[in-house]
């Protein structure tokens, strides 16, 4: 019996430890505020970007990459260049897509979809969640990054996305990684790279020519 | 004596039609005819060693347009699954299509709630079933050969569906497939190769639907 206990005991251990051991944050008001703090300092980012998109029951992960660029409060602009050129540029309450020349453009408001989209990306980019009635939030930390989690509470959202967990460095309490988790357990992570802070964008940044 | 002699009339109409309708070829077809008692090995969108394959896909459906990444993978148990996500991650289908004891099993790992309807559902796993034509060995194929040029095409009737595949001027490859059913009216796919075994471009368009599909294989 006792050998089954410490054999469940080590199991849960490699369990945790597999989920990148990650504890709860015992003050999370006072890591809020940091992140809070910070955002509010943050007026534009550019940055490149590696997605991957993990099919876990598929064991596969496709990978894309290219550059990002956001500026306060709603301007973000997705550039891919691999596996193919495509540019997603979100602002003035429109969606404008680049794809490989064609262009095209929505309303956001058109489409409830598009909606929750931008106010997910935009939220999890800018870590300007503090205080965001729409989620649900839990902190937790290791060694190298403290974690939000983001729950959304709003029914739609919870069919396409179960979480949304966002990595923040812990000596600057900035946006390194972000993981959009699906139901099923598929994910997408984004990591940045080269990240560059209140830049001054061209007017044209976060337009499609 | 006048009734029975419109009776026979009406019967010699009918039985007319029936033989007409019989011995007709469908329209695509027609220049066709049959094969009988051929032996030729009809070749397959994807081939024995097929694993996985990603393409750049464009998907219409009703004027609405999704673009992405559509993976084809054949799994260990092999279920054939078509996973579509968009640019930036969302997943918009990941359907599967696999055999048990010869008979075709559909079934919707996941599918957005805006494409969540029966008739594009249907559509989507007709469209690609018909890829798979290697998919079920009680289902033989029927051969016609166009007069004129010599082109062979292959047709096979399964579950209410009829299948012709149209094959190229060497006869290797299947260059087109036409598909049609009652409820999901017709579907015409254009295929097209390179050199390798792998098929390059895949354009599906089912009018009834306004369902436009194109897989483009990324360099």
């Amino acid at each position: 019996m006792r050998i089954v206990n410490i054999l469940f005991f080590m199991l849960l251990a490699v369990s945790c430890f597999s989920q990148e051991s990650f504890s709860l944050v015992e003050n999370p008001d006072i890591l809020s505020q940091e992140i809070k703090s910070q955002s509010d300092k943050t007026f534009s980012i550019r940055s490149d970007f590696e997605q991957r998109k993990h099919l876990s029951m598929l064991e596969e992960t496709l990978i894309s990459n290219g550059s990002f660029a956001y500026k306060k409060e709603n301007d973000v602009k997705w550039q891919y260049s691999y596996p193919f050129n495509y540019t997603i540029v979100i602002s003035n309450g429109k969606f404008l897509i680049d794809n490989e020349g064609k262009s095209s453009e929505f309303d956001i408001n058109s489409n409830e979809m598009f909606k929750q989209i931008n106010k997910m990306i935009v939220t999890a980019i800018s870590g300007d969640f503090i205080g965001n009635d729409d989620f649900e939030v839990s902190f937790y930390k290791n060694e190298k990054y403290y974690l939000a989690e983001l729950r959304p509470k709003d029914i739609f959202v919870e069919d396409m996305l179960k979480s949304i967990n966002i990595y923040f460095s812990k000596d600057k309490f900035i946006v390194e990684k972000v993981k959009f988790v699906e139901p099923g357990d598929d994910f997408t992570l984004i990591i940045f790279k080269n990240r560059e802070q209140n830049i001054k964008f061209s007017d044209n940044e976060f337009n499609i020519n | 004596m006048r009734s029975s002699l419109t009776t026979k009339y009406v019967l010699l109409i009918i039985i007319t039609v029936i033989i007409s309708l019989l011995s007709c070829s469908p329209d695509y077809l027609k220049k066709y005819s049959k094969l009988e008692n051929s032996d030729i090995k009809e070749p397959v969108v994807f081939d024995h060693d097929f694993k996985k394959a990603v393409y750049k896909t464009s998907f219409t459906v009703m004027g609405k347009q999704m673009t992405g990444i559509l993976l084809i993978k054949i799994l260990e148990d092999q279920e054939y699954r078509f996973v579509f996500v968009s640019e930036i991650g969302l997943k918009y289908f990941d359907l599967g299509i696999s055999n048990s004891n010869d008979s075709l099993v559909f079934k919707s790992h996941y599918l957005m709630p805006a494409l969540d309807r029966e008739n594009i559902k249907d559509i989507l796993f007709q469209d690609f079933s018909v890829l798979i034509t290697n998919k079920l060995s009680n289902i033989k194929p029927v051969f016609y050969k166009e007069t004129k040029s010599g082109n062979l095409a292959f047709t096979y009737y399964e579950t209410n569906t009829k299948q012709v595949y149209f094959l190229n001027n060497e006869q290797d490859k299947i260059k087109q497939i036409v598909w049609k059913n009652k409820q999901c009216g017709k579907s015409e796919i254009l295929l097209s190769n390179s050199q390798t075994s792998l098929i390059q471009t895949i354009k599906i368009s089912n009018e009834k639907y306004r369902i436009l599909i194109e897989i483009n294989m990324i360099d």
